[in-house]
């Protein structure tokens, strides 16, 4: 983190993962979550909180894939902060379910989230600030 | 000691009576969660199962697929007197049984 407050200077490149739409493969977005922050230097409790968010808001998209479908995740680094963007080709034209359970973690792990269904993909968007410390 | 190890999550089952001992190491996610749920449930239906202590310390990441699986048995075995018992867990454990209000409804030892 900068002097300035931000997380990295503006141009750094996206970061991409995909994979198929299994839940044995979550742990590979958990993994580059977790490897990406601690390079940005947040702190351990961040990092965990982030490979959990990361997973909560994957495994909605495992749970309504499309079969055979893969799974696209973007983790690009923001002045504010790592936004991880998700999305799955999915037949379930309704809108995003979360259970309670997971709602909660979301709400509790990262600054911003948002889970929805858009041109019949699922999609979610996460963004995590690191705690400004002094 | 029965051990069943997979990609991710190793279950023991120690103790086997009135009040086993399930031992989780690695990690429980939408992956791993069934095979637990498969694990357990059987000791949660057991007439003769009073108490179930799950131990937690080896389990390195858990999320709400994870946590599910011990609400569910917590109910199952509540509902014939029976209890739930958390051994044990890491501070990213009960960190998160703290944002989810699981802390105070659940065992926690």
């Amino acid at each position: 983190v900068s002097a300035e407050g931000e997380v990295a200077p503006a141009g750094v490149a996206d970061v991409q993962l995909s994979f198929p739409s299994e839940a044995r493969h979550l742990r590979l977005a958990r993994l580059t979550a977790s490897g990406l922050a601690g390079d940005l230097g947040f702190t351990i409790d961040e990092i965990e909180e982030l490979r959990l968010a990361v997973d909560e808001a994957c495994a909605v998209l495992v749970e309504e894939a499309s079969a055979g479908s893969h799974i696209h995740l973007v983790y690009r680094i923001d002045p504010d902060g790592l936004v991880i963007e998700g999305r799955c080709a999915t037949d379930d034209g309704a809108g995003a379910r979360l259970h309670p359970v997971a709602e909660a973690i979301l709400s509790t792990t990262v600054d911003e989230y948002r889970v929805l269904v858009d041109e019949g993909q699922k999609c979610f968007r996460l963004l995590k600030r690191p705690t400004e410390r002094g | 000691v029965s051990g069943d190890s997979d990609h991710g999550l190793e279950i023991d089952l120690l103790d086997q009576g009135p009040t086993p001992v399930v031992v989780l190491t690695g990690e429980l996610d939408p992956y791993t969660a069934p095979r637990f749920a498969d694990a357990i449930d059987p000791l949660q239906r057991e007439e003769s199962v009073s108490q179930i202590v799950v131990d937690l310390a080896g389990v390195r990441f858990i999320d709400s697929s994870g946590l599910r699986v011990l609400i569910a048995a917590e109910h199952a075995l509540a509902e014939r007197g029976g209890r739930l018992v958390l051994r044990a867990p890491s501070p990213a454990t009960r960190r998160l049984l703290e944002i989810t209000d699981l802390l105070d409804r659940l065992n926690v030892e």
